[in-house]
């Protein structure tokens, strides 16, 4: 069956074995062929039309690379040079054209038969083979990435998380489960799991479960459980959880994963949460005590009159009392998250100090005597959130007074901070109570200071305030009957705090801040006085080239402030008004003459922008207007 | 019941009213009189004690939560003095909780009471301690 090759191309030795060789030429299910250095098929077996659908006669009308997958072209030929030059060839695969369009990858042998010009090739059909090969690669590939992935996960994920193999030895321990645990990664990595037990019991408080807990991770456990243990160094409580791993495909347990998660905060939170709900519960049933009882008394039985107006006034008081209480609860949820928005410049104390003081009131028996160094510098202050400290030291002051006494407000520099004290001569605190005076709800243990209205929230609230700023809060004692000297101090406001183009003189912080962003959008930079009396401090050491002004401020007002402005520095600085006040059209033409007002605006949503045009316009130099 | 013809300043009995928060104090007094009762009033812990020392009072209304000495310290002290075998214990407390009653019963409290309470609940609770 020897097809389309002239038999005088044969050697004698193949022409000899004539018959048995045309055979197992035709008889072969692997691809015989044999080719001609001149790039075309001599002679090939039937299982050329099988495995490629082309006839014989197709496939030798062509040049053979014509067959081959372009991408197989140049090692083909690199093959066949090879050959050529009288190299056999082992195992190479190319791709081959079927007359369906498809390829199928074959694997070749060939060796040549250099005299004649022609090669002897066998191949063999093995897409199945590279295929599957591809697939598990592909797997493997996977497989690879994913252990990659989920070893990076185990790593960097917030939790301890230690693997146990099939074997029952410790085959993963991440960072977070030493960290956790103070078991180091080398020491726990290989340790066989009937030993977990001893290698924590050194650095965890005993407890008689934990040992039962550490048995059933010894035995491979099938089921997930859960045990919490206490961690002495440092001390920190930490829950595990150990979970069986299985393989989905139902191979069966391959071993177990334990997460070790960090609760201490978790139960901390708990804690403080149940003492608080407790403590809130405890001083609302008191005052409600006193509500419910009297009016049942008073609705049962009979009182002279002057017992029932005692008892309805500790009721009205107890009332009272009760709503302080839910206001001051309400408060500190309020600062939990420590003070919100918290709007910090340059302030100067002695207004907020003489504020405070008018809002504490007149009181013979406690009259309030404030000293203060003349030359206090401006400090950085919320001053809404100071002003809260200040009235409710001052109003602490009075209360534990009962006797009467002098209040005295001082204030000093000390380096870069100011330290404001308020003086009392009330009945003092006893040394075991300093530390614990600014924790929530704590009041003193004492018969007489118990005889004082209060709820013990003010002064935790005072310290979160004074910890926002940065700043200490304190107190000092000579003990029951020694009066008693609170301090806070705040920073002293910087240089770099007190300059700017432009003194922004507004009390409502959100539209101070408004200004800030239209006059940065200017390129001009500014400072906020949040009162006039800051503004007149400032405007002495800041240098500004001009001022938008609020007239309605909460000590001395903005039209004060302007005369003052006028007489020191006449018109040179040029002033935007933006003020909530109804001006009538007098005012308001009185205020436009004023020297150097180059502008008087309502105050509105848009007012900021036009205040910031007027301003930037008023700064540019004449001769850009030319 | 209480029978005020019964009752004269000789036969009087004594009560100690001990609770930090002045007008539970007054309360617990205008719900007792003074008719009936000798009352004594305490503002802490220390100064009940030393008051139910010197009087020996057939009943102490103890506040549980109260500086210095807590309602349960002066019940536990009460309960071994060989001289206040008679005094009787009511427990006025402002917490709700199981653990704080209980405790309170332990230690030999006869009665107690959850803030708030009903001054009529406080008599009846009185009277049963003082078995009349």
């Amino acid at each position: 069956m020897l097809r389309g090759i002239d038999r005088s191309d044969m050697n004698p030795s193949m022409m000899n074995g004539g018959a048995m060789y045309e055979s197992f030429f035709s008889l072969s299910v692997d691809m015989l062929c044999v080719a001609g250095f001149d790039g075309f098929f001599k002679q090939l077996n039937p299982a050329w039309a099988q495995t490629l659908g082309f006839t014989d006669a197709e496939l030798m009308a062509r040049p053979f690379l014509d067959f081959v997958h372009p991408d197989d072209r140049l090692a083909t030929i690199a093959v066949v040079e090879n050959l050529a030059k009288g190299t056999n060839t082992v195992n190479f695969r190319n791709r081959y054209e079927c007359r369906d369009g498809t390829y199928r990858w074959l694997a070749w042998t060939a060796i040549p038969a250099g005299s004649a010009g022609l090669i002897y090739a066998v191949g063999r059909d093995v897409t199945q083979e590279v295929r599957a090969e591809a697939v598990l690669k592909e797997a493997n590939d996977s497989a690879a990435t994913r252990l990659a992935l989920l070893t990076a996960l185990i790593d960097a994920i917030g939790v301890g998380v230690v693997l146990v193999d099939r074997e029952q030895v410790v085959a993963h321990w991440n960072q977070e489960a030493s960290r956790l645990t103070g078991i180091p990664i080398e020491q726990a990595l290989g340790q066989p799991t009937g030993l977990l037990g001893e290698l924590f019991a050194p650095r965890v408080e005993d407890n008689p479960s934990l040992q039962s807990h550490f048995e059933r991770v010894s035995r491979l456990p099938a089921e997930s459980f859960r045990f919490a243990m206490t961690v002495l160094e440092p001390r920190r409580e930490v829950e595990v959880t150990v979970s069986p791993a299985a393989l989905t495909s139902g191979g069966g347990q391959v071993g177990f994963v334990m997460v070790l998660h960090d609760i201490t905060a978790a139960k901390e939170l708990d804690r403080a949460k149940d003492d608080l709900i407790a403590t809130v519960s405890h001083e609302l049933r008191t005052p409600l005590a006193s509500l419910v009882g009297f009016t049942e008394l008073l609705l049962t039985r009979e009182f002279s009159d002057a017992q029932r107006k005692q008892y309805l006034e500790t009721m009205l008081h107890e009332g009272r009392r009760l709503t302080e209480l839910i206001n001051d609860f309400l408060d500190l949820q309020r600062m939990e998250g420590g003070y919100k928005r918290l709007d910090l410049g340059p302030a100067d104390l002695r207004t907020l100090i003489a504020r405070a003081v008018t809002t504490a009131g007149d009181d013979p028996r406690t009259p309030i005597e404030v000293d203060l160094p003349k030359d206090l510098p401006l400090v950085i202050a919320d001053t809404n959130a100071i002003l809260q400290v200040l009235i409710s030291l001052l109003s602490n002051a009075r209360k534990y007074s009962p006797g009467g006494g002098a209040i005295r407000v001082n204030a000093q520099v000390t380096g870069e901070a100011v330290e404001v004290s308020i003086q009392d001569h009330g009945i003092g605190i006893p040394p075991e109570a300093l530390t614990k005076l600014f924790t929530k709800f704590y009041r003193v243990a004492n018969g007489d200071r118990r005889l004082v209205s209060g709820t013990g929230v003010g002064l935790a609230i005072s310290r979160r305030i004074i910890d926002a700023h940065g700043g200490r809060i304190g107190v000092e004692s000579g003990g029951l009957g020694q009066g008693s000297r609170f301090y806070f101090t705040l920073r002293t406001a910087s240089h770099g705090a007190r300059s700017g183009d432009v003194l922004i003189v507004e009390d409502d912080a959100g539209f101070a801040r408004l200004l800030e962003a239209e006059l940065a959008i200017k390129g001009l930079s500014s400072v906020w006085a949040p009162d006039a009396e800051t503004a007149d401090q400032l405007i002495g050491q800041m240098a500004a080239r001009a001022v938008i002004l609020d007239l309605l401020l909460p000590g001395a007002s903005g039209e004060d402030f302007l005369a003052r402005l006028r007489a020191s520095v006449g018109g040179e600085l040029p002033v935007a008004v933006v003020t909530i006040k109804e001006l009538d059209a007098t005012e308001t033409l009185a205020l436009r003459r004023t020297a150097g007002v180059v502008a008087v605006l309502k105050k509105h949503s848009g007012a900021a922008k036009e205040a910031v045009a007027f301003i930037a316009e008023a700064l540019t130099p004449r001769e850009a207007h030319q | 019941m209480r029978n005020n013809s019964t009752a004269s300043a000789r036969t009087r009995r004594t009560v100690v009213i001990a609770d930090d928060e002045p007008s539970l104090r007054i309360l617990v007094h205008a719900t007792i009189g003074t008719d009936d009762y000798n009352v004594v009033e305490a503002c802490d812990g220390d100064e009940a004690w030393s008051l139910i020392r010197e009087h020996r009072p057939s009943l102490v209304i103890l506040d549980v939560q109260m500086p210095g000495r807590t309602g349960l310290d002066i019940l536990r002290a009460i309960k071994s003095d060989p001289n206040l075998t008679a005094t009787r214990v009511i427990l006025l407390t402002a917490s709700a909780q199981e653990a704080d009653i209980r405790a309170g019963l332990v230690a030999g409290a006869n009665s107690y009471l959850t803030k708030p309470f009903s001054p009529r609940d406080l008599l009846s609770r009185l009277d049963e301690a003082l078995e009349l």
